[in-house]
């Protein structure tokens, strides 16, 4: 459905889809290892506390989103910090999200030539998650919103499905000993899961005003649900993975495939993580799509472009050469992802955002103020 | 090499033929922001080409923004 000035807009339930698709699409195949190895045992208290402080950033997201009903991030950052500061923070923005981008589409080629087809060069997958990925973008976020409900939907029902299927295999005494190494290695978790999905979550405020105006009001609801379903989800794979895997948990890549391919149920049931990592790659395609939305619209807007697809096929192109020939070694992308990008998302994304909100906060008490005592 | 180039011409032509049709319609100042990204399109795509290890994206957040984050978690890996 298009508003009055052509754009397309979502209901809030699609903004719900994506924004499911967005936190746990490529997390729940990246995620669980990582942080196994980070935290250990622990690990599923460092998604609880990163779950909530990921609960606290949308509180402030939703504010501005109150305030500023109709500027997309980071459009609204020119009202709050000026023209010049605004587009440093946009730039840096735009900077963070090529990465990002290239981090997924990389990911997913990583994943394919690690476990399924080892055989095959990275360089296809790659090409073939931009280019899908491009035009899923120039069909608009309509499109999105009504064909990630079916992806979501799958991706979901296998993670459950795989939840269950392992609970004869599972041993809850592989979760002790809690507090092995002390607190630290759940600091480090949660330094990991939060800057990685719980703190992107800002960029959703650049979709907040695609919702209609009229399903605006449940916005917050919506999104506070989906935030801790996301975090249920991604805390119920970290615990089917300690429990199914014990000791290994922290050595095995992509967690839940592994544990996908222990399943066996009696002579007919076996070899289903194929299956399971088709759907998984889904969600990791879903992000880059929402992604390279993000990135196309702040990029439009901050060279005023009238058509926002004309920079489209530029952007997708230099995140595919990005993602080719960025790292020589598995090692080089380990080391980007799992220690330099949360630092990243909470410099550029996180610490704008929250001085933002601070600072409208304030501006807004000191109007109210004045006006009471004009009064 | 000859794969490589291959691989970008391919992925290339899927993406632009996107806006084919626009392209005619663009006003001048959007030409020159297309234009633009033959800056990091050309250098990137030399580099994938000849398999050069250049400076990227990465190695500029590795060296700013990294630089914190290896204290960070230097101090989180340190054991009690």
């Amino acid at each position: 459905m298009n508003n009055d000035t052509g754009k397309q807009t979502i209901s809030v339930g699609q903004l719900a889809i994506l924004f499911v698709s967005f936190m746990i699409g490529s997390s729940i195949v990246y995620i669980p290892n990582p942080m196994i190895q980070f935290a250990g045992n622990m690990a599923w208290l460092s998604l609880i506390a990163s779950t909530l402080m990921g609960i606290i950033l949308l509180s402030l997201a939703l504010y501005l989103f109150r305030c500023y009903p109709d500027a997309p991030y980071p459009e609204y950052l020119n009202q709050i910090f000026g023209r010049w500061i605004s587009s440093v923070f946009a730039i840096l923005l735009m900077l963070m999200l090529y990465l990002m981008l290239s981090y997924i589409v990389l990911g997913i080629g990583n994943f394919f030539v690690n476990t399924m087809m080892v055989e095959t060069p990275m360089y296809v997958f790659n090409g073939l998650t931009i280019i899908t990925a491009a035009y899923t973008v120039h069909a608009g976020i309509e499109v999105m919103g009504r064909m990630f409900f079916l992806l979501v939907s799958s991706m979901l029902a296998f993670v459950i499905l795989i939840d269950f299927m392992a609970a004869p295999i599972a041993r809850i005494e592989t979760l002790l000993p809690l507090f092995a190494d002390g607190m630290k290695p759940v600091l480090h978790g949660i330094y990991f899961s939060f800057g990685f999905p719980f703190a992107e979550l800002f960029l959703f405020s650049a979709l907040f005003p695609f919702v209609r105006k009229e399903s605006r009001p449940s916005v917050g609801k919506w999104m506070y649900a989906m935030t801790a379903i996301s975090g249920f989800f991604l805390l119920t794979v970290v615990l089917v993975t300690i429990m199914t895997l014990g000791p290994l948990a922290g050595d095995r890549k992509f967690s839940l495939y592994s544990v996908a391919r222990l399943i066996q149920i009696g002579q007919f049931i076996s070899g289903i993580e194929a299956v399971v990592g088709i759907a998984l790659i889904a969600g990791s395609f879903m992000k880059a799509t929402i992604v390279l939305f993000i990135l196309n619209q702040a990029t439009s807007k901050f060279f005023k472009l009238q058509d926002d697809k004309t920079v489209l096929p530029a952007i997708a192109f230099v995140a595919f050469l990005l993602s080719v020939t960025m790292f020589q070694k598995e090692s080089e992308f380990s080391y980007s992802v799992n220690d330099v990008w949360p630092m990243i998302t909470f410099t550029v994304g996180v610490g704008p955002m929250v001085l933002a909100a601070i600072i409208t906060f304030m501006k807004r008490w000191i109007s109210a103020r004045k006006q009471a005592r004009k009064s | 090499m000859a794969e490589k180039i291959a691989v970008m011409v391919f992925v290339g032509i899927f993406l632009f033929a996107l806006i084919i049709r626009r392209i005619k319609r663009l006003h001048r100042r959007e030409r020159w922001i297309l234009l633009l990204y033959v800056i990091p399109i050309g250098y990137l795509s030399l580099m994938y080409a000849t398999n050069r290890d250049w400076p990227n994206l990465h190695d500029l957040a590795n060296l700013s923004i990294g630089e914190l984050a290896n204290i960070i978690v230097g101090w989180l890996k340190k054991q009690p």
